[in-house]
């Protein structure tokens, strides 16, 4: 209760110091009426929200200009990323400096994830990251790099005097990866891989009669591994016609089989 | 290397966040450890760093090929320090810009040529050659064979003989087989054409020669340069004269523009005669959708062979001058319509060809005198209207945006029209492709003078000569942008407040240093409310203050206490917000790419790529859809703070007086 209201400014339906009379637009402070004119003032009289609402600013949309911008980084990082000089040391490490005295680096089983990173069947079609630049894919000019650099640059097999594998005809001519259309990013393949199932997935709807003989016809061009060499994949797509459970491409794949092992043995196991 | 910047360990965070996006774990690990001890030899890196040495000489070896690390070999092949390019590392965000200022300038062609050399580093000619079109002993690569046959039909008759004949007829002709043309774009067809498109790209300053010297620190190249100054004219003994030494800073800096101009030089290159049976392969001149500028070759009669030796890389400065166009031309849609702006946009990049860097970091101090100044402006520097209408799209509508009353005055000659001052029209209305040379070199010219009508002046006149001359005045341009954008920051940050900062920032600025009293006479405002704002300044780090007592006790009571402006310090501290901005954006992109990194990893998968649709689910293609759109934002953004950047730190010099 605010003290001693009445004996000043009688007849103000005042509210303690801070009172505000909308009757003459006057305010008084400490008993102190001043006359600023506050008419159509609202003063809330609750606390103040803790957290209020305060969107963001949002940025504006992408121009023309700044998407081509955007798609031109992502195309030039991704080729350099396929390239030589791209590493990935993946130890834990934030900087290259020596770790401090009594500072613990991580070991082996502090990086290991035990949900993602046991060795699976597909595992071997994971893409190797490189620890390491590769350095012998390419010529150099090895003038501009200081002397104590220069050896590795040999033995990658660059002459020091810049002619190229020329007098070396049974090596292998080194080149320069370069792109020579135009790059599209990895991520706007999977996109414009994506429209094209839905797409896919509509005219299938339209027709179902020929949905099932699509579908044979896709598993019947089954990726082959990225290596010509390696049959396995090869034999994995025959096994799979003859049912064989032992296929570790379906094994792991979206469970399109798993409603229809009825008399799987380990069903009942839970 | 524009100006001096202060290396504070927020750039450092921010160019290894940079090496590691683009260069990988390696290189960046590398990276930090010269980023925290600075210049160090091969020996003390090993020292410092947890990595092992072959890694380390590997690292290097990546680091100096892309040019993010100086080396000193050159000067003492015996002892060699590595430096981190501090420049050349923050630049790495701007490849996707370089490379889009290419695509706008010169076409797809010479942005592929820029992208490839942006990955390689730097390369001799002989290997860029025989990467496009391998030696003929493996000729079994279907796809080049099949570009070569392509090459042919397309050069030699459609293109070649529309562009010859009339230059109209091309944009025209190429608008009908656009959709066919797409393909072939982007493959270039033969050696002649790829030496044509870098001897072009040289001539415009974007590739420049690799030299030894460009690998060596700035630090180490003042020292080269004083050390061959003093000992050519001093007798290797420092000056002693303040006269002396300044001849000496004078000598030393023409000495370093001379260095530089001189990789910026295109080398003399062989050229033969066209033969008749040859290709015209550097004729077939893309139109470019914006229609105004395409590149043609300088001498149509002879096909440019360069050396085959010869090492080229980007040039790392001309991006600012192209990002400075840009600036200044959003500046101008902004301020006066979308038709002066591309009418600017032309007179820009007409100069841009002449101005290799937007900031000349080794310039003579000015002298004391101002009238003693030579000719300031050079002729190559200048733009008429009439150049500006050579190069200008016909179809733009270059009436718009002027006055229709001074618009019936300009076209009477072609035209007979009248103002209509009930319906504020032009009756009829004027066809603006019509026009004739002189009637729309006028128009043009009346857009300019707008220009220089500006608050900004963008453009200045300069002199006559036959039509109006102009010259645009970047640096004191460069500096009101500098103020526009730390008003801008004021104004958006502030919210309610944000236009009373502004106006307090601009009566300091005009005012100088003031007291409480003071400012609340220049403002008009009481006391009350400018202590708030100005306190928020102060923080912020817009608003320098001051107390100077009056009294020996010091008291506060007694003291004076000064607020006032000082664009340096304010330009450096959003500077750094900025890059603390794009370090957060950085850290942002990667804790969003650890999310969605299994899935990556799968989608990556040897037995995924090409077989998406089939081996990813409909959740997880739609899961990587929204990756990419977060990363689109996000780099955007990234973008467009290094738009920023470029406009705080790389157009103009410090700001010495207030």
């Amino acid at each position: 209760m605010p003290p001693g209201r009445g004996g000043r400014g009688g007849g103000r339906g005042g509210r303690g110091g801070g009172g505000f009379n909308p009757a003459r637009g006057t305010i008084s402070i400490a008993g102190i009426e001043l006359n600023w004119d506050l008419s159509g003032l609202e003063i809330p009289r609750g606390p103040a929200e803790r957290f209020p609402k305060a969107p963001p600013p949002q940025a504006p949309p992408p121009s023309e200009d700044d998407s081509a911008a955007v798609k031109h980084s992502l195309a030039v990082r991704d080729t350099i990323h396929e390239g030589s000089f791209y590493t990935i040391l993946n130890d834990g490490m934030t900087t290259g400096l020596k770790r401090k005295v009594g500072e613990d680096g991580p070991t082996e089983t502090s990086l290991f994830n035990p949900f993602t990173d046991n060795q699976t069947y597909t595992s071997k079609y994971l893409k190797v990251r490189r620890r390491i630049p590769k350095l012998d894919t390419r010529p150099y000019v090895a003038d501009l790099f200081p002397p104590e650099l220069r050896s590795i640059l040999d033995h990658s097999g660059t002459t020091a005097n810049g002619d190229t594998s020329g007098d070396r005809p049974n090596k292998k001519r080194k080149v320069l990866q370069i792109s020579k259309g135009n790059a599209v990013t990895q991520i706007e393949r999977y996109i414009k891989d994506e429209e094209q199932r839905t797409k896919l997935m509509e005219e299938r709807g339209e027709d179902d009669e020929d949905a099932d003989l699509d579908d044979e016809e896709q598993d019947d061009d089954k990726p082959d591994a990225v290596d010509e060499e390696d049959n396995w994949s090869a034999v994995s797509s025959d096994s799979e016609e003859s049912g064989d459970d032992y296929n570790a491409e379906q094994y792991f794949d979206n469970g399109e089989d798993d409603d229809v092992d009825e008399d799987d043995p380990y069903d009942n196991t839970y | 290397m524009s100006y001096a910047q202060r290396d504070t360990p927020i750039l450092a965070k921010l160019c290894t966040l940079l090496v590691e996006d683009q260069y990988g774990e390696l290189a960046s690990r590398i990276f930090t450890v010269l980023a925290r001890h600075g210049r160090q030899t091969l020996p003390s890196i090993v020292r410092a760093s947890y990595l092992n040495s072959r890694q380390i000489k590997y690292g290097l070896i990546v680091l100096i090929q892309q040019h993010l690390v100086f080396h000193s070999s050159f000067l003492d092949p015996t002892t060699t320090y590595y430096e981190i390019d501090w420049q050349q590392a923050y630049s790495l965000v701007r490849y996707g810009k370089i490379l889009k200022a290419v695509e706008d300038r010169f076409g797809g062609k010479a942005a592929n040529v820029m992208s490839n050399l942006i990955a390689l580093g730097h390369t001799r000619i002989q290997d860029l050659r025989e990467a496009y079109f391998p030696p003929s002993d493996n000729n079994s690569d279907a796809g080049s064979d099949s570009g070569r046959v392509n090459g042919k039909v397309n050069g030699h008759k459609p293109n070649g003989t529309a562009n010859g004949a009339n230059g109209h007829n091309n944009g025209h002709s190429n608008g009908h087989g656009e959709g066919e043309e797409d393909v072939n774009d982007l493959t270039i067809q033969s050696e002649e054409e790829l030496d044509a498109i870098i001897h072009h790209l040289m001539l415009e300053g974007w590739i420049i020669r690799v030299d030894e010297i460009q690998y060596l620190s700035p630090g180490d190249i003042q020292g080269m340069v004083q050390r061959e100054v003093l000992g050519e004219q001093h007798d290797g003994k420092m000056p002693s004269g303040v006269k002396a030494k300044e001849q000496m800073v004078f000598e030393i800096n023409s000495r370093k523009r001379a260095m530089r101009d001189d990789w910026c030089r295109v080398p003399k290159c062989n050229s033969r005669k066209r033969l008749a049976s040859d290709p015209d392969f550097s004729r077939t001149t893309k139109r470019l959708k914006q229609g105004a500028l395409e590149w043609q070759p300088r001498d149509a009669n002879n096909i440019v062979m360069l050396e085959s030796g010869l090492v080229i890389r980007t040039n790392p400065e001309k991006i600012s001058v192209a990002l400075r166009t840009e600036q200044l031309v959003h500046l101008v849609e902004q301020r006066l319509g979308p038709v002066t702006a591309k009418i600017y946009e032309v007179m820009l990049r007409l100069m841009e060809t002449t101005i290799a860097r937007a900031y000349e970091p080794y310039a003579d101090p000015p002298p004391s005198d101002p009238d003693a100044m030579g000719p300031e402006v050079q002729d190559k520097h200048l733009v008429t209207a009439q150049d500006v209408a050579k190069k200008l799209d016909k179809d733009l509508d270059i009436l718009d945006g002027l006055d229709p009353y001074h618009v019936v005055r300009l076209v009477e000659a072609d035209t007979r029209v009248r103002y209509d001052t009930t319906n504020r029209q032009i009756n009829p209305p004027v066809d603006p492709t019509t026009l004739s040379y002189q009637t729309r070199t006028k128009v043009i010219d009346c857009h300019i003078r707008r220009l220089a009508d500006d608050p900004f002046h963008f453009t200045t006149w300069h002199s006559r000569a036959g039509f109006s001359q102009w010259h645009v005045e970047f640096d004191e341009l460069s500096k009101s942008l500098i103020q526009h954008e730390i008003e801008t920051t004021i104004q958006s940050r502030g919210g309610d407040r944000g236009p009373l900062g502004v106006k307090l920032i601009r009566a300091l600025k005009k005012k100088g240093k003031l007291d409480e009293r003071q400012t609340c006479n220049t403002m008009m405002m009481p006391a009350g409310e400018i202590r708030q704002i100005a306190n928020e300044m102060a923080v912020q780090g817009f608003v320098q203050t001051q107390e100077i007592p009056k009294v020996e006790r010091r008291e506060a009571k007694h003291s004076i206490h000064l607020i006032w402006y000082d664009r340096q310090r304010a330009r450096e501290k959003l500077l750094h917000d900025t890059y603390k901005g794009m370090i957060r954006i950085l850290q942002r992109i990667a804790f969003e790419k650890e999310k969605v990194r299994e899935l990556l990893n799968k989608a990556e998968r040897s037995d995924v790529v090409g077989n998406e649709e089939k081996w990813l689910s409909q959740d997880e293609l739609s899961v990587l859809r929204k990756w990419k759109e977060v990363q689109d934002k996000l780099l955007l953004q990234l973008l467009r703070e290094d738009d920023l950047v470029a406009t705080l730190r790389d157009h103009t010099g410090p700001l010495t007086s207030p």
